[in-house]
This record gives C-alpha cells, structure tokens and sequence, in this order.
C-alpha cells in the first residue's frame, strides 16, 4: 500500500508531501486546486515503469508542461513510499528529472557518482544526470538503484531484483488501475485489435474488451463483479458481453422489464460497470499482489442515494486480505464525503502563487462534529479547506 | 496579523461585512465558518453555536490574539419566536466568560439593511440612500427589488450577491445605528490594528 507520496516541481505541486495514507484515500478540493496533478503523477510513474522513462516524459509533455510554471533550474522529483506486505516492509521510490535536459540526450547509461548509482544522459548538448531508483528500509539492503531508463520492466518483474521492488513495480504497474472523471463504459465498442484486456484505458473506452475478456476467461471474477453489479444497482436483474466478430457489445437486462433487456443503459449505469471493471481487473492477474485503483469523481452520475453503498463496497474491497487494494480518489462532492472518516480525506488548496497544498482534515473535527453530522456537512461550514472562494 | 473569525448565519452576511471592513480599512486576516446546509440560518446556528465556536479554537491558525465574532440578522421583523436569538446570545455571553474575545455583531434587520443606506451601492443602483434602512421590514428583498429596477443580476443570486459586494463603500453607517454599533464593536476588538 502507498503510505506517502511527496512532489516537488511537479505542475501545481511545488512541493508537497502527503503521509499515513489510508486503503481509502479521497482527495478534495476546488476546480484547479491540483488534484488531478496528484493523479497525474500516479499516471505517469505507470507510464515510466511500463515504458521507457523518455516516453513517459514526452507524452506527460505533450497533455500538459510537468514542470512547475516559473520553475526553470530546478529538477522535478516524485517519491513514493510503499509498505509491502506480508513483512511491511518501507520501500521507497524516487524520481528525479529534468525534462528539458532529458529530451536532448540520446542514450542513457548509469555511473557511480559519490557511492550512489546515478543515471547519466549523453546527448549533442551536453550531460545530464538523473536518478531514478528504489531505497529499502531494514538492515543491510541499503540504497539500490535501478536503471530504469534502461532495463526492461519484464526484468523487473519476473525475478532478477529483489522481491520488495518487484512488489512495488507491479503494485505501480500493470497492478493500478486509472480511471478519470468522464471514464465510462461505452453501450458498444468496435473490434480492436490492439485492446488492452488486462488494463482499463482511462476513459474507460475499452471496459467491454475488458469484461469479455474476463467473462471468457476469468468466469468467477466477472461473476463476482456481476454480483456487486446488481447489489449496487437494483434495478439490474443480469448483464452479459457478447461479441460478434465486428463489435463487443454490453447488454443489461432489468426488473422493471421483468427480466428484458434494456434498450439503452443509463449513463451512471455505464459509468458504475467501468469502475467495477477496474477494480475486478486486477482479480485477473496474480490476485493476490497488492493493488491500486485511482478513480477521479467516481460519485459522478451516481445517484445520491447510492453513495453510501458504493463507498461501504469500495471499504469492503480494502478489506480483503486475499486481494489487496488501495483506492485513491478525488471529489467535489460533500454527499459522497458523508461516508469516509476525516483521516480518509485529503484537503488540497491553492495558495495566492498558485502552488498547491495538501493537508489533512483536523483532529478536531470527529470529536466536535461527528456525531451528528456528516463529514461532507461539516465540509460546506468551511470548518476545513478545499472549497472555492 | 491577527484574524477576526466570523462565524456568520449565512455566507452574504460574511461577505458584506468583509467588504466593509476592507472598506473601511480596518487592517485584520478574516475568515469565516457557516452553519451546515445549503441554505444556512439562524436555527441552525443556533443549534451549532457550540459546535461552530469549538471549531474555531481548535483551528491550528488560532492564536490568543484573534478574535471571534458572530454575526446574523436581527429578524425582529420577521421571527417573533426569539428563542435561536437569544440561545445565540447566552452562548456567546458564556464564553466570554470564559475570557474568549468573542463578540455578537447583529444587523437590523438583516444585514442588506448596512447596504441600503451604502454609498457606493446606491449610486450602482440609482437609488438614495435609505435613511431609515435599519427599520425596514424586509431589506434583503428591498436590495433584491432595487437591483431589479436597475436592471443588475438579483441579489438572491450569487452573481447579484459579488456585484453588489464590489460597489460596497463601507459608509452605510451614516444612516444604519446597528452597523455604526457593530463597527464599534468591532473596531474595539482586541485583534484589530489601529
């Protein structure tokens, strides 16, 4: 499980540092506050320990400039820190990159530079120095760094380096899943051959691929989301994927139909089955592994009276030592807040520089408020931040 | 700097005395906190008073020299039932007891009673000023009925609300004896700067 996560220079986070991350963690704060800078990060240590630390670079790059705006000599860097079950053992990863330096080298090798292990770029311009790498606390494993610009993730993964950095890789990635505020789940999605089945996009267009891959080959872990489907949405008697050679298509059928199938499916609906796929996607591949799911506004197009089953059933997933799961997520919504505990919750804010800050919602708070009022209540007295001026 | 904490009935009342205080250049960091709701009021505050207080002195950016003030309508018009007035009152007069620099700012009868009479907002609205602004029945809907007239957004509504705010010249005590009071009190208040 991510316990901490620290940016410096990284767009609006400056330089922030989030601790004692909980298995359900909910950011809130205004529109353009920096949450989704949070996810962002997550997204592209994923993409760095998926592909190529360069590729990771430029395509962040290409959405939107990483480094802080007026930030020009200093690096960006990203550190996370993970306990690893089953001993808990502190493994920390961090990052450190100059992105304009880095698109103008043309290899990348590493050098020991003052006893650490340091990642070097050699370009027409000139050197640059990186460091990218893994610390592990405990006795006698020390600094170990890795060249992860360089080794490929298979290696990573499947035995060459010690266990507690293979947990971390796979729990960053292939074992996270991201979904972002408009993912949903399309009625119907043409052939693709170069469909991810394993992973969900993060618009969810690729959901049903997904799910037909799980009906077909993981029948119990689609049943088993099949069954918090309809606990989830009563009206939900039975779905199914069906493929015809030219398109996967979703089809829904209701009890208020008596057991036909709809013509068409609401859009809350779809958006629920894609949160669902992402959790149950993990099932598919060593279940057992750690893993992550990262899902902004979930509450959104879900019905008020919905939330606190969806939130128990997310608190539900956390709790399952067989499979574990973190969630992080990001919302504006004080209904949705009603069902987490403050220490849950994550205020982000921005200051009059533009640099954001996040911060945990007061002590005080349970004992004064809480035993009457719900968190998401509390939230709009402006008893704590994130809500817009 | 030390802040003033208002703990106000509803977010417009927050917003008009800021801008007054600002006006008037009476240096102080504000903040506020609101009773629950999307629509909070007296009752609930109320009901919260405690709860809003206790919020305040737990706040890591409270420090001995700040200060709190609780501001609402004085609705004599409108609420012949005084019981939320006057729990509000007790409540603010025990922690004063207490020694907490807590003071209760009221506005007669609402707070748009402080605006009637504004400068800046009746030359906005082509009105004169109001000289019996704090005898009004119903001032937040005579401020309402004015922007109308002058063809500016509603009050009632948040847009209404920030325009009215930034024509706001803080002068409204001319007319109004309950802001001239609340800015007696507030002026007096031991985390105002002279």
């Amino acid at each position: 499980m991510l316990t901490r996560l620290r940016f410096k220079n990284w767009r609006s986070l400056r330089d922030v540092e989030i601790a004692d991350l909980t298995p359900l963690t909910v950011f809130i704060g205004a529109n353009a506050s920096g949450k989704t800078n949070i996810v962002d990060a997550l997204a592209f240590l994923r993409r760095l320990l998926t592909e190529r630390s360069r590729d990771a670079v430029f395509f962040a790059e290409n959405v939107r400039p990483i480094r802080t705006v007026g930030v020009t000599d200093e690096p960006i860097e990203i550190e996370v820190e993970y306990k690893s079950p089953p001993q808990h053992t502190n493994i920390a990863y961090s990052l450190t990159i100059d992105p304009q330096e880095l698109s103008q080298m043309d290899e990348m090798f590493f050098e020991r530079i003052d006893d650490e292990l340091k990642l070097v770029g050699r370009g027409k311009t000139g050197m640059g120095r990186f460091k990218s790498g893994f610390f592990v606390e405990g006795d006698g494993v020390g600094n170990l760094f890795l060249q992860m610009l360089t080794i490929p993730f298979e290696r990573i993964t499947t035995g060459e380096f010690p266990f507690e950095f293979r947990t971390l890789a796979q729990f960053l990635s292939p074992h996270s899943q991201f979904l972002n505020e408009s993912a949903s789940a399309p009625e119907r999605s043409p052939i693709t051959p170069s469909t991810d089945y394993l992973n969900i996009d993060q618009d969810g267009s690729n959901t049903l691929d997904v799910l037909n891959f799980m009906q077909q080959n993981h029948p119990a872990v689609f049943a088993e989301l099949m069954n918090d489907f309809r606990w989830l949405l009563a009206h939900v008697e039975d779905a199914s994927i069906t493929f015809d050679g030219r398109e996967t298509r979703l089809t829904v059928k209701e009890r208020p139909l008596s057991g036909q199938t709809a013509p068409t499916v609401s859009g809350g609906t779809l958006r629920l089955l894609a949160m669902l796929t992402a959790y149950y996607a993990l099932d598919m591949q060593l279940p057992e592994l750690p893993g992550l799911v990262v899902i902004e506004e979930p509450d959104t197009g879900l019905n008020p009276g919905l939330l606190k089953r969806f939130v128990e059933q997310l608190r539900e997933y956390t709790r399952r030592t067989d499979r574990p799961r973190q969630f992080i997520l990001t919302t504006h919504n004080p209904a949705f807040l009603d069902y987490f505990q403050p220490e849950e919750v994550r205020v982000v804010s921005r200051d009059d520089k533009g640099e954001t800050h996040v911060e945990r919602v007061p002590d005080s708070i349970k004992e004064i408020w809480l035993d009457e009022y719900g968190l998401g209540e509390v939230w709009k007295t402006r008893a704590f931040g994130g809500l817009p001026e | 700097m030390a802040r003033i904490w208002f703990i106000a009935e509803d977010d417009s009342g927050f917003q008009i005395a800021r801008r007054i205080l600002e006006k008037r250049g009476i240096r102080v960091q504000v903040e506020r906190l609101l009773p629950t709701g999307s629509n909070p009021n007296i009752f609930q505050l109320a009901k919260q008073i405690d709860r809003l207080i206790a919020t305040v002195r737990q706040d890591k950016r409270w420090s001995p020299q700040d200060c709190i003030a609780v501001l609402h309508d004085w609705d004599i018009h409108k609420q012949p039932d005084r019981t939320a007035y006057d729990t509000i009152r007790a409540a603010c007069e025990r922690h004063k007891q207490e020694g907490l620099p807590i003071k209760e700012v009221t506005a007669k009868d609402e707070v748009e009673a402080w605006l009637l009479a504004d400068s800046g907002v009746c030359a906005w609205l082509a009105q004169k000023p109001d000289k019996k602004c704090d005898t009004r029945p119903k001032p937040k809907d005579m401020l309402d009925n004015w922007c109308k007239d002058a063809r500016k957004p509603p009050y009632k509504s948040e847009k209404g609300l920030k325009e009215v705010v930034n024509h706001i010249a803080g002068d409204g005590d001319r007319y109004s004896p309950s802001l001239r009071e609340a800015l007696t009190h507030l002026k007096n208040a031991p985390c105002i700067q002279p």
